[in-house]
């Protein structure tokens, strides 16, 4: 008997073709148009149109009638039992605004194809030496995926860089930069003329990956003002102030509030006022321990232990030790770089200069200059979970610190990577 | 000071308070939304005295120092 010669059948190709890399992968994954989503109350970057299932063993699969997609390979998802398809589109869009994780029970399970990103550096030249981003793991805000316009970060401090009208430093000249009041000097001009708060702006929000120097954590939106003199002082009724134009411009925008004050000073009915009028506005307040070297935590940042919209910052040396200027107490919640942190400083001269500290960029030392990293956290743990309250992203920033040994960091050192 | 919050904005209430207070007291910052206002005590006044006479006042919630703040 002879065998019949078998029919070689030509396989349907099972292997993705490769797609070539998009000028603009941001928007798209392997050919697919890539949505922001809602899922499980977090702002998350998903695949349009597809999903994973799993199936069940009762449920033949081709009832659900799923076609396999063509152009992402799944062979190592299927060895678990998951399958990639391109469903409806009326499935994919069911699916992404569910946001729990769940279909009904007598459906199979899906989820979204979620996008993953390398934590990246930017490319300014001077950020090789913000030795704080590998501490804190900050590269992880430098995806460029994240919706932050509904995230406002206020910086109470001395003020931005302005000449002749203008926004004059190259790091600090954007329209995200949203000018306040000078409530110290009680003018309508921000203008730095001590050079503090262009430093903390800058860590805060410079603006990255523009060839100009350093990098900011948050690139999102940001109200300036101008809180400190060219003395580098300021009050409990220049806080007041700014705390409340602060809520009231983040009000009358729609935005979340994130507030760092890199200051302090005594307790006050005033200050107290203002910071509950902010909690009761659903406003978030970081502010700097203080720098009298071992004395008590300052006010704002001592109401961390009254009030739950206060996160109380101290700063720790590239050892991951507590700074020695750094002030303690049970007070404190956590700890960000704070020795020896370059940023920006204003293109003239000013108060810091007359110190000895150098126009445009130079290193300064303090809780200060902890302070903003854990500002822009918060914004961003905002941005991705609009849903939270003020008292859950504090909660969230302090459960995800590493905790380090010695009892006077609070919860511990910040990580962007865990909280994010 | 800070007036309590049923006198919040009320401006005849705070100047009653003052009128207890030296004659060139002068209003630098007047009345917010939570009723808080700066007063300028004249050179030479007895400031204790002064917020002695200021707490006397049933109008009054608090009333306190003009704190200064530093950067850190």
């Amino acid at each position: 008997m002879t065998r019949k010669p078998s029919r070689r059948v030509a396989k349907p190709r099972t292997t993705p073709r490769r797609k070539r890399p998009t000028q603009n992968s941001l928007v798209t994954f392997q050919g697919r148009p890539v949505k922001t989503i809602l899922w499980k109350g977090v702002k998350c970057a998903a695949v349009e149109g597809v999903v994973i299932t799993r199936r069940r063993q009762a449920r033949p699969a081709r009832a659900l009638e799923f076609e396999r997609l063509a152009s992402i390979d799944d062979r190592s998802l299927r060895a678990l039992g998951l399958t990639v398809v391109s469903e409806t589109q009326a499935l994919a869009e069911r699916v992404m605004s569910l946001g729990a994780g769940l279909l009904p029970s007598e459906e199979p399970w899906f989820e979204p194809v979620l996008i993953d990103r390398i934590s990246r550096i930017p490319s300014d030249p001077l950020v090789n030496e913000q030795w704080g981003f590998e501490m804190v793991n900050a590269g992880v805000v430098f995806d460029g995926n994240v919706d932050l316009s509904g995230v406002l970060l206020a910086i109470l401090d001395s003020g931005i860089p302005i000449e002749a009208s203008s926004l004059s430093h190259q790091d600090l000249s954007h329209e995200r930069f949203n000018l306040g009041r000078d409530v110290v000097n009680g003018d309508a001009d921000p203008a730095d003329d001590h050079g503090h708060g262009t430093h903390v702006l800058g860590l805060a929000a410079a603006i990255a990956d523009n060839q100009g120097g350093v990098a900011g954590v948050w690139q999102g939106p940001v109200l300036v003002i101008k809180t400190f003199d060219s003395q580098g002082a300021g009050s409990s009724v220049t806080f007041a102030d700014a705390l409340v134009a602060a809520v009231d411009f983040a009000q009358a925008k729609g935005l979340r509030l994130v507030v760092n004050y890199s200051g302090g000073g005594a307790d006050s009915d005033t200050k107290r006022v203002a910071v509950e009028h902010a909690r009761k506005n659903g406003a978030l307040i970081i502010a700097a321990a203080g720098n009298s070297f071992g004395s008590a935590i300052e006010f704002p940042a001592a109401y961390s232990a009254s009030h739950d919209n206060v996160i109380a910052v101290g700063a720790v040396k590239r050892d991951r030790t507590l700074a020695d200027f750094c002030n303690v107490g049970p007070e404190m919640n956590v700890c960000a770089p704070g020795e020896d942190i370059i940023s920006t400083l204003p293109n003239y001269f000013v108060t810091l200069n007359s110190e000895g500290k150098q126009t445009k960029f130079d290193r300064l030392s303090g809780t200060s200059q902890a302070a903003p990293l854990v500002a822009a956290l918060a914004a961003h743990i905002w941005a991705r979970r609009p849903n939270l309250t003020a008292a859950l992203v504090r909660q969230r920033i302090l459960d995800t610190a590493d905790p380090v040994e010695g009892g006077q960091l609070g919860s511990g050192i910040i990580n962007f990577q865990r909280a994010l | 000071m800070r007036l309590k919050p049923e006198h919040a904005g009320d401006l005849p209430v705070l100047l009653k308070v003052l009128e207890s207070l030296p004659l060139e007291t002068t209003i630098v910052r007047n009345l917010d939304r939570f009723g808080s206002a700066v007063v300028r005590l004249p050179q030479g006044a007895d400031v204790a005295e002064a917020v002695a006479e200021i707490r006397k006042r049933a109008s009054v919630a608090s009333v306190e120092p003009h704190y200064a703040d530093y950067t850190s």
